[in-house]
């Protein structure tokens, strides 16, 4: 009983403290992105607009829930649960420190789990798309089911080299190969780069953000929503974006290895490192159009990725 | 293409080129104004709401009347009521300023010949009511001087 009040403990920390993390994520969004186009970004509720987030927040709660009459009332509804608690799931095997005691599971297949779980919250999108009967979501949902097929062949085969060197899928023993030797960002630079930008795109964000695209598809696959459940579609990208982020730090970055600080402050910067530079690309690049995507895709990124798996397989047997 | 180019299309320098602009206007100063909190003040040659004035001597209305002002309009912002007093002379009776359809474009400051009707720095025109927006001679004859 009391491993599974442990676990208990685990999740409910692992889940607030990453929603917490969701809800200021979107407030450092708006303010990286203010002041690299020179404004202030959110500065009214709170001091320096800290209280913003909690006010947004407050604000969806309370907002009406509409749901179009011409929607399938039960897809309009299921959809956004969909695209929430797979995000959630794939939280579970991510090590915040060394030795592992933070994790909710450690799985032999971590990464392949969290890639696999994280890849069902398309079934919302699309759901959202089609049951909302708009023209505008269901293009938006659309794109985004052939985005995510596409891109996520280059992010899989981007971690096959680093399954490679660490001889294992399991988030805890591919951060404690790394301790000994050097982080994998250095050996595997080519299935690093691979994997940055197959993650900005599974994430949908800027400059893939084609399934949400504002100038042409309004809102793309949540346009029909509003209040909680599109609380619930924000909360899914964000929480999306914390979890490609963990993986980059775990197999590129040496997991909650550095020096001096405690690991999981070292965990902690390496994500929000990440995490800022999302807002970077964000405030930087436009959109690419939808075929330059998908060139994008098959005719660069997964060879790429192949050739890093030839290239570290070649390295492996011969050296 | 040359391997030049070839080399910055390998190494994405378009890319680069466009985060490094952004990272350099993260570091730089914040040039908007918190606008309610803080007043913006305009410059001297802002083209802003009308003003009418007067002339310092006689403490008459510069404004003669000729109405060029109302015809150069592009918006027909400006309607002018005139009449002729028992001498002859040109009176203008009411001197109308939509500011609502007013573009501040400058033509009626800038055609007037006596250089009755200018524009002021003042900018905003707060009102509670949608007619109240509308000047009229003795506010504008307020808001402006005498010289
Ligand atoms: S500023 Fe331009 S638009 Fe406004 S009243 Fe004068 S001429 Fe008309
Ligand atoms: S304000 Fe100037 S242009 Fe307009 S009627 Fe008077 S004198 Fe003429």
């Amino acid at each position: 009983m009391p491993a599974l009040l442990l676990l208990a403990i685990k999740v409910i920390l692992t889940v607030t403290v990453v929603l917490l993390t969701v809800a200021y994520c979107v407030y450092a969004e708006r303010k990286v992105i203010g002041h690299m186009q020179q404004r202030p970004g959110p500065q009214f509720v709170g001091w320096r607009g800290l209280l913003q987030s909690p006010a947004d927040v407050l604000k969806l709660i309370i907002k009406e829930d509409i749901v179009p009459t011409k929607a399938d009332k039960f897809i309009h509804f299921i959809a956004p649960v969909l695209c929430l608690v797979p995000a959630v799931l794939a939280l579970a095997p991510i090590p915040f420190n060394k030795s592992g005691s933070l994790l909710i599971a450690d799985i032999n297949i971590g990464v392949l789990y969290i890639l696999a779980v994280s890849e069902l919250g398309i079934f919302g999108i699309i759901l959202a798309g089609w049951g909302s009967n708009s023209k505008y979501s269901l293009m938006g949902a659309m794109r985004s089911a052939a985005q995510m097929v596409s891109y996520e062949v280059a992010l899989g085969l981007s971690l096959v080299g680093v399954f490679m060197m660490s001889g294992s899928m399991s988030m805890v023993e591919i951060s404690k190969a790394q301790s000994g030797s050097v982080w994998y960002i250095l050996p595997q630079f080519l299935g690093f780069f691979v994997y940055c930008v197959a993650a900005v795109a599974e994430t949908n964000r800027t400059p893939f953000d084609l399934p949400e695209a504002e100038t042409e598809l309004v809102a793309g696959f949540h346009v029909e929503y509003s209040g909680m459940k599109f609380a619930f579609f924000f909360l899914a990208e964000y929480t999306n974006m914390i979890v490609v982020s963990s993986i980059a730090a775990t197999c590129f970055l040496g997991g909650a290895s550095g020096w001096l600080l405690p690991p999981l402050v070292w965990y902690l910067i390496k994500v929000y490192a990440f995490l800022f530079i999302f807002f970077w690309l964000r405030a930087t690049f436009p959109r690419y159009r939808y075929d330059q995507l998908m060139e994008i895709g098959w005719k660069f990124l997964i060879p790429l990725a192949l050739a890093n798996v030839v290239i570290t397989a070649l390295i492996k047997a011969y050296i | 293409m040359g391997i030049k180019e070839f080399i910055g299309w390998v190494t994405l320098k378009d890319l680069r080129q466009g985060l490094g602009v952004t990272l350099k206007h993260l570091r730089r100063p914040v040039v908007t104004y918190p606008y309610p909190k803080q007043e913006f003040l305009a410059e001297e040659r802002w083209r802003g709401l009308h003003t009418l004035w007067k002339d310092e001597n006689t403490g008459l209305e510069r404004c003669i009347g000729c109405c060029l002002c109302e015809k150069i309009c592009p918006n027909w912002a400006i309607t002018i009521t005139t009449s002729h007093a028992d001498d002859g002379k040109k009176v203008v009776d009411e001197f109308i300023v939509n500011a609502g359809r007013c573009l501040y474009c400058g033509f009626c400051a800038e055609v007037c010949p006596v250089r009755a009707i200018r524009q002021s720095t003042d900018y905003a025109r707060k009102v509670h009511k949608r007619g109240d927006i509308i000047l009229n001679k003795k506010e504008l004859l307020e808001r402006g001087g005498q010289d």
